[in-house]
């Protein structure tokens, strides 16, 4: 309890640095809002060109899972935002502090870099989201599973991303795509999955399961799944994918060594 | 804070950052090739919609050879210094750049080609794999459209550049990178044309496309070299895109000269 208050004063404090940056919240704002205007842009050009569905699914389907997965990047963004620095961390020394805090590293870490430009995230991604499902003709009770899947979401991306740092952490260099492609599979995952070969499918579900996350709900949402999978599967997938980041993480500073001076 | 521009005429001064900036690339070619992997795997998803999406046909083959053209232009292309300066503006290191008896944005450019030609070499080796498995499609129009579009290519980098150039100075005024960064990469993914030529959305969408400068950095150079521009529009485009790069350039240094004028050195 001691250490979640840590965490919470901890967060607070760098959010309250991060708004000392007024004019870059508004960039950062806009930014975030016109990527996914540029989503929904080319989403739209592909749905125009295969004749307005994708695999079965209706456009306001899609916006539905379009919806969730910005609002997953927005809470990563929020929350776990710090994991991004990792390459340059390591290649400065700048661990070396962070490892000596009476408080665990990872989660510490994690949580103290908020991104505000996250809020454009997720309130655009909230927008599509209601927009959408009004337009699908979802029950508004089946929103009562939102925050379930933002927060199971936001675990399994942030441990992907964890998992990315970890061979940073080992393989000192500047490998910012690894993160990069984190962002990508779980931007292609609004998307529905049936459209991928069974391979890509796999991998969304399995090693990086942004569908379990994703997907697995929505389809429940839209009557294609049952909803035993939609409340089920995303807090397993994120019970696995935390403790297999957080073990890779504790291995990966096993005989690190600082660098830099 | 006023800069001595006595010696900004020194050529020599900036083969050397070219050399030593290429030289610094080498020793960190592994996490180039990391990077590209990375960068390929991501698109990949792109060429798997457009795969499901697009109706089979013989329009199949020179869509993708844009996508793949698009994709090794874009990596090539790459700038990215808004992190570096917002670090070095936030730690007051900045001042000792600006202090280098060398022209900023000139020091920059040297540098940025030099990331140019090096990303350049993979960019390559992505068309070579692709070159595999589409064949004839990647091949350009003509001899005109290889030639025109190599002086695209260069002009498209000159374009990149001082985009680039004009959104890091906005971290002169927001002490922070983050916000100029997602902004212009919204826009470079947006209106560039990477993820689909810019023909293809066609609305208002296109029309708002052709009057930004974004398009310029790939569409232009691919859609010249792939024959999908041609007659009088390859001219046209050639036209605008040098425009576009002489604007972008005599703003962006002015806008330079501005702002820097306006820094306030941090730390201490």
């Amino acid at each position: 309890m001691r250490e979640l208050k840590v965490l919470w004063k901890a967060w607070i404090t760098t959010l309250q640095t991060r708004l000392e940056y007024r004019v870059d919240l508004a960039l950062g704002l806009a930014g975030a809002l016109g990527m996914q205007v540029s989503g929904l842009c080319l989403m739209w050009v592909v749905l125009t060109h295969h004749g307005g569905d994708l695999a079965g699914w209706k456009p306001a389907e899609i916006g539905v899972l379009f919806g969730l997965t910005a609002m997953i990047q927005g809470c990563s963004e929020l929350f776990f935002n710090h994991v991004w620095w990792t390459p340059t961390y390591i290649v400065r020394g700048q661990f070396d502090r962070l490892l000596v805090y009476p408080v665990r590293a990872l989660p510490f870490f994690l949580m103290t870099c908020p991104e505000l430009h996250a809020i454009g995230n997720i309130g655009g991604g909230l927008a599509v989201l209601c927009y959408s499902g009004h337009l699908a003709g979802l029950s508004p009770w089946g929103l009562l599973g939102l925050p379930l899947w933002l927060a199971c979401g936001c675990l399994v991306h942030t441990s992907v991303l964890v998992l990315a740092s970890t061979v940073v952490v080992k393989v000192k260099g500047s490998y910012n795509q690894l993160f990069w492609l984190t962002n990508t599979l779980l931007q292609n995952s609004r998307y529905p999955l049936s459209i991928y070969p069974g391979a890509v499918q796999a991998v969304l579900l399995v090693l990086v399961p942004f569908g379990l996350a994703c997907f697995v709900p929505v389809s429940a949402l839209t009557g294609r799944l049952p909803w035993a999978l939609a409340l089920g599967a995303p807090p397993v997938a994120a019970a696995i994918m935390v403790s297999l980041a957080w073990w890779a993480w504790e291995k990966a500073f096993q005989g690190y060594e600082s660098t830099g001076s | 804070m006023a800069v001595d521009r006595s010696r900004a005429g020194s050529w020599r001064a900036y083969g050397s950052v070219f050399t030593h900036s290429f030289s610094a690339l080498l020793a960190y070619s592994a996490s180039v090739w990391v990077n590209l992997l990375a960068m390929a795997a991501g698109f990949a998803f792109t060429f798997m919609v457009w795969h499901y999406a697009l109706p089979a046909g013989p329009a199949q083959a020179p869509f993708f050879a844009y996508l793949a053209l698009a994709f090794a232009a874009n990596f090539s292309l790459g700038v990215a210094f808004e992190r570096y300066v917002g670090e070095r503006i936030r730690e007051g290191l900045i001042a000792t750049d600006l202090l280098k008896p060398v022209d900023y944005s000139w020091f920059f450019f040297c540098q940025a080609s030099s990331d140019m030609v090096f990303q350049g070499f993979f960019g390559l080796a992505v068309l070579g794999v692709s070159f595999a498995f589409l064949g004839p499609a990647l091949l350009p129009a003509s001899g005109a459209a290889l030639g025109l579009g190599v002086l695209s290519f260069a002009l498209a980098f000159v374009v990149q550049f001082h985009l680039g150039f004009l959104f890091m100075q906005m971290i002169f005024a927001t002490h922070s990178n983050y916000g100029p960064f997602t902004l212009r990469m919204f826009m470079h993914l947006t209106f560039s044309g990477m993820f689909a030529p810019i023909d293809f959305y066609g609305g208002w969408f296109g029309a708002l496309a052709g009057w930004l400068p974004f398009r310029h950095v790939i569409y232009t150079p691919c859609a010249i070299y792939l024959g999908r521009l041609q007659g009088a529009q390859v001219g046209q485009a050639l036209l605008s895109q040098l425009v576009w790069a002489l604007v972008l350039m005599a703003v962006s240094r002015f806008s330079f000269d501005v702002i820097r004028r306006h820094l306030t050195i941090q730390g201490g």
